[in-house]
């Protein structure tokens, strides 16, 4: 009897000390899994940024009225119309600059979109487009 | 009757544990490896589609380059044979001249080119120069057999 009752405690030692070592396991597992996750997040976000950056780039590129495409897709302007900015629900902001380059025989137009991150100084997406229009 | 007991035997639990633990890393790792190469996928198609942007601002330099060696024979130029003649003269290294055609290769930061050409206006055209040809040519060579 005595005997039996010592095989009852060994197991229930085990099982309890089993029990530890499977929870101690999952915490290290799950925060695996958790970083994963959260990796796989940002892969996410930055694919769609860059979806974003490029779809709006190539817009702008093939239209004649850049100004009243980005007032129609609610982004809001500086003062001289060379800054663009838009902020969505995601807290990302997306801003279009435009800038003219002289050169000898005509103007380089640069337009630069840049998807900004929220608390992130660095854009998180930055694209650039040009277009060369030469002057008579 | 034969009537036979299950033993729940000493180190039984600790296996199942250890089994559940190995399987649930397993599974981690590898959850861990795909993200890793979700992550690497999209950082390179980010990068190349920021080199061959590259490539296209190249272009539009490389066509305004040409616009400037243009423009300074297009005043001389008595007629179009003649406005030509003076712009394959003028025509900086590597640019062709075929008819009317201008072409040229912009190389992009992963290996391919863009293949580039604009036709050459007639003096009494309102431009001088109109993109016909703006090819991404990769440089990725594939064997099919």
């Amino acid at each position: 009897m005595n005997r039996r009752g010592n095989n009852v405690n060994a197991l229930l030692v085990e099982i309890l000390i089993a029990i530890l070592l499977f929870s101690l396991c999952m915490t290290v597992v799950l925060g695996v899994f958790l970083k994963a996750h959260e990796s796989s997040r940002n892969a996410e976000a930055m694919t769609d940024a860059m979806d974003a950056a490029r779809s709006l780039l190539e817009r702008l590129s093939a239209s004649d009225d850049a100004s009243a495409l980005l007032a129609e897709g609610g982004f809001t302007s500086a003062e001289d119309g060379s800054v663009w900015t838009l902020a969505d629900a995601s807290g990302f902001v997306t801003q279009v600059r435009f800038t003219l380059e002289p050169l000898p025989s005509g103007t380089m137009h640069l337009t630069d979109v840049e998807v900004l991150k929220p608390g992130e100084a660095e854009p998180h997406t930055s694209l650039r487009a040009a277009h060369y229009e030469e002057v008579q | 009757m034969d009537k036979r007991e299950f033993h729940f035997g000493p180190g039984a639990a600790t296996l199942m544990v250890v089994v559940v633990v190995v399987i649930m890393s397993i599974i981690a790792l590898l959850t861990v490896l795909s993200v890793r190469s979700d992550v690497r996928l999209t950082e390179r198609a980010a990068e190349l589609y920021s080199l061959r942007r590259e490539a296209q601002i190249a272009a539009e330099y490389d066509l305004a380059r040409l616009d400037a060696a243009v423009c300074g024979v297009r005043a001389g130029a008595g007629d179009d044979g003649a406005y030509r003649g003076a712009v394959q003269a003028v025509l900086p290294d590597g640019y062709t001249l075929e008819g009317d055609i201008i072409s040229w290769q912009t190389q992009a930061g992963d290996g391919g080119a863009l293949d580039c050409a604009v036709r050459l206006e007639p003096l009494a055209g309102d431009h001088r120069l109109t993109w016909v040809r703006h090819r991404y040519t990769s440089g990725d060579q594939f064997d099919a057999e």
